[in-house]
């Protein structure tokens, strides 16, 4: 990506709405997307460095879990806001379509319109997109859940965001739903490459994680443990 | 245990042993299988004996099973003696062991019953096994012998007496029980097996046959049953021997006649050569086996005075002086003389082999009239033995106070009384032989031969198999168990997920 296209890019021509970093819930846990440095910073940078040497295929992350709960949107976020730092231009966007929580998770921002309107084909991707602060760090969020029918059927606008998404941003990370779960669609067992997959300790059983793992294949780029026990 | 208390490290280090003990387990499994496969071949004799409680009135109501009492009969000094006779479990028969020794003697010994038939009375199964297939079936007998000759009264009076050590007896082709039915079967083919070579102990008690008055009337009876028993079997190995020179007879006599056919010398006609009376021969000569079979099986069961047997008796020795009377069939080399070589071939190998069979059968009769003449002589030292068997439980041999009976002619002679076997049931003109030392048990049919015992049965494989998947259950339960651990650190995920998945790190839980 030219240097002239981060000092003005495309989404900025448009009225982009932006979220305050500040209004962020003090509980929240997405501490990569404050201002703030914090200590988790790190280990997200130590993920971000690993998945480097890994030679990913794409400019494109997608985060899973074995079950829900286990972090995968808190992941994706700071993942997405350690790429920030970064200095490159970077889309969050939650695919978890039957059951969102990122909009949730920063304190329900004023404005936003919800992802599920771009893929109904009632807006665009630029209408639903928003930012964090001044970062290059923007969202595509889920205002309003889909049925489990209608996010099955959206799989040929997720085509097209992944390919607006990729070719208007130097990273895309992608919250994605649990893959034991019934949301992870054929779409996503298609699409979603190269994954991170990420394990929760305490929670996530030696079986499961062994199953998912195979399930995944050669999409895996690899495993994270998250809210581990301190030594 | 909570669940997530269980770590995937220690997890993983039970679920190592849980694998090393299946696999322990399996190799165990299949380490008796080859052990049971490939270990000592058993081999199994039985005999079958019939139990009654009340062997006199032949009705049963006793209390007591066949099993109960057969095991009171088969007590330690039977069975010492026994093991000593035979000269069973060596290894053990030395200072301390001998008590093993007769403890392992008891568990290859096997005693089952039969649900009772009308008359009360039951089957019998007694069985032994050994490793020696020859020793197997004797063993069996001496043990159905104890039960046979068993008297509850007086239970420790009588001993197993194998088989006499007689003069007499030497050369007795007895029809060895030791042996197999084949062999049994083919003796018209093969010679008779010598008793002592197979079914008599190698250290068989030594009685002095050369004075019989110092026996026992036990002693005697027992005797008489053994002789009875090897006269029984000497008398169908004479018939068959009988039946296979007849049938090798008529066979030489086609031949002879096929080869005269094809025959160019016109002046030997058939007519010359074929036994005009080969016909009458046969037919008596099959008579002759039906009376002598008949015979046998009378005096399995009466004495000579029964009329039956008598009549019997006469019928043989008519149809034996018939046969004498009948002129020799003609000599066979005049005739095949002009017959082809292929009939003058066979006809040679037939007289040779009937010639043998001839000569085996003499030998038979020889050894009967033999048998039939110590027979005699145990009878009459029977006869004049006192009966102390009752007044003095221990097997010691009585005092011969009685004068050795001179020994009759050779010639077998049937006294006019003589006792039936004490196991029979005896006809209402028949005298009973001391009817208070009758045994409950009646010996129906002797072990004849021996059964090799498949070690890996399908009981003791099943056996092994439930064993072995019982204990692959246990194995199986921490093998479930470290399945539902759950994921605590870097190093369960990366023990987890195969070598080729990278583990990118881990994050702490966010403090606020």
């Amino acid at each position: 990506m030219a240097a002239d296209e981060k000092e003005i890019p495309p989404q900025e021509k448009t009225a982009i709405r932006r979220v305050d970093p500040t209004s962020l819930s003090t509980r929240n846990s997405m501490v990569a997307l404050r201002t703030a440095k914090h200590p988790s910073d790190e280990e997200y940078e130590r993920i971000l460095t690993r998945l480097g040497e890994r030679q990913l295929r794409r400019n494109a992350l997608f985060v899973t879990s074995v079950h829900g709960g286990d972090g995968t949107t808190t992941t994706a976020a700071n993942l997405a806001g350690a790429l920030r730092r970064r200095d490159t231009s970077v889309l969050l966007i939650e695919l978890r379509l039957t059951e969102p929580s990122l909009l949730r998770m920063l304190g329900h921002p004023a404005e936003v319109v919800g992802l599920e309107e771009a893929l109904l084909g009632v807006a665009s991707f630029e209408d639903c997109v928003f930012r964090i602060g001044e970062s290059t760090l923007q969202v595509l969020a889920v205002g309003s859940p889909l049925s489990p029918e209608e996010a099955a059927r959206q799989s040929g606008a997720l085509n097209d965001l992944l390919v607006w998404a990729e070719d208007q941003f130097d990273w895309v990370v992608v919250d994605c739903p649990p893959v034991t779960s019934s949301s992870w669609t054929r779409w996503f067992t298609l699409n979603a490459d190269p994954v991170l997959l990420v394990a929760r300790s305490g929670e996530t059983h030696m079986r499961d994680l062994k199953k998912v793992a195979a399930s995944l294949k050669d999409h895996l780029a690899g495993v994270m443990l998250n809210e581990s026990q301190p030594r | 245990m909570p669940e997530t208390s269980r770590t995937a490290a220690s997890a993983i280090k039970y679920r190592k042993a849980a694998y090393i003990a299946a696999a322990t387990g399996t190799a165990v499994a299949i380490a008796i299988c080859v052990f049971l496969g490939m270990g000592q071949t058993e081999f199994q004799s039985q005999a079958v004996l019939s139990y009654s409680a009340d062997p006199t009135s032949g009705s049963g109501g006793s209390t007591l099973s066949a099993e109960t009492v057969a095991a009171e009969a088969l007590d330690d000094a039977h069975l010492n003696t026994i093991l000593d006779g035979f000269g069973l479990y060596p290894e053990m028969r030395q200072g301390s062991l001998q008590t093993a020794a007769l403890i392992r003697f008891r568990s290859n010994i096997a005693v089952t019953q039969s649900s009772a038939n009308k008359q009360g009375e039951v089957d019998v199964h007694l069985s032994f096994r050994d490793p020696s297939p020859l020793k197997s079936p004797s063993v069996a007998n001496a043990l159905a012998d104890v039960l046979a000759t068993y008297a509850p009264a007086r239970s420790s009076a009588v001993l197993p007496a194998p088989a006499p050590d007689d003069d007499s007896l030497a050369a007795a082709p007895v029809v060895a029980t030791g042996t197999d039915n084949a062999s049994t079967a083919s003796t018209a083919s093969n010679p008779p097996v010598a008793p002592n070579a197979v079914a008599a102990p190698p250290v068989a008690p030594k009685v002095d046959n050369g004075n019989l008055s110092g026996l026992t009337k036990d002693q005697l009876k027992r005797k008489m049953n053994w002789i009875d028993g090897q006269l029984a079997d000497l008398a169908t190995e004479q018939s068959t021997l009988h039946s296979a020179s007849l049938t090798l007879q008529g066979r030489i006599s086609q031949l002879e006649m096929a080869g005269h056919e094809e025959a160019p010398a016109p002046h030997e006609t058939p007519r010359s050569v074929v036994d005009p009376n080969a016909a009458t021969r046969t037919q008596l000569s099959q008579q002759l086996a039906a009376e002598q079979q008949k015979l046998v099986a009378l005096r399995e069961r009466y004495t000579d005075a029964y009329p039956d047997v008598q009549t019997t008796q006469a019928n043989v020795t008519n149809l034996q002086a018939k046969l004498a009377d009948l002129p020799p069939p003609p000599r066979p080399q005049s005739i095949t003389r002009h017959a082809p070589d292929l009939y003058q071939s066979n006809v040679d190998q037939m007289t040779a082999e009937e010639s043998k069979l001839g000569e085996k059968l003499r030998d038979v009769e020889h050894q009967i009239a033999g048998l039939e003449h110590y027979r005699d002589r145990v009878r009459n030292a029977l006869q004049s033995a006192p009966d102390v068997s009752a007044a003095s439980p221990q097997p010691v041999p009585q005092p011969a106070a009685k004068p050795v009976t001179p020994p009759p002619p050779p010639v077998p002679v049937k006294p006019a009384a003589r006792h039936k076997r004490s196991h029979r049931s005896p006809p209402p003109s028949a005298a009973r032989l001391d009817s208070s030392a009758v045994s409950p048990f009646r010996l129906i049919t002797s072990a004849s031969n021996s059964i090799p015992i498949r070690r890996l049965s399908p009981n003791r494989l099943a056996s092994v198999a439930g064993g072995w998947l019982v204990f692959l259950l246990l194995c199986l339960v921490p093998l479930r168990w470290t399945e539902s651990a759950v994921i605590s650190s870097e190093s369960d995920v990366r023990a987890t997920l195969p070598g080729d998945i990278a583990y990118l790190g881990n994050v702490r839980r966010i403090v606020q």
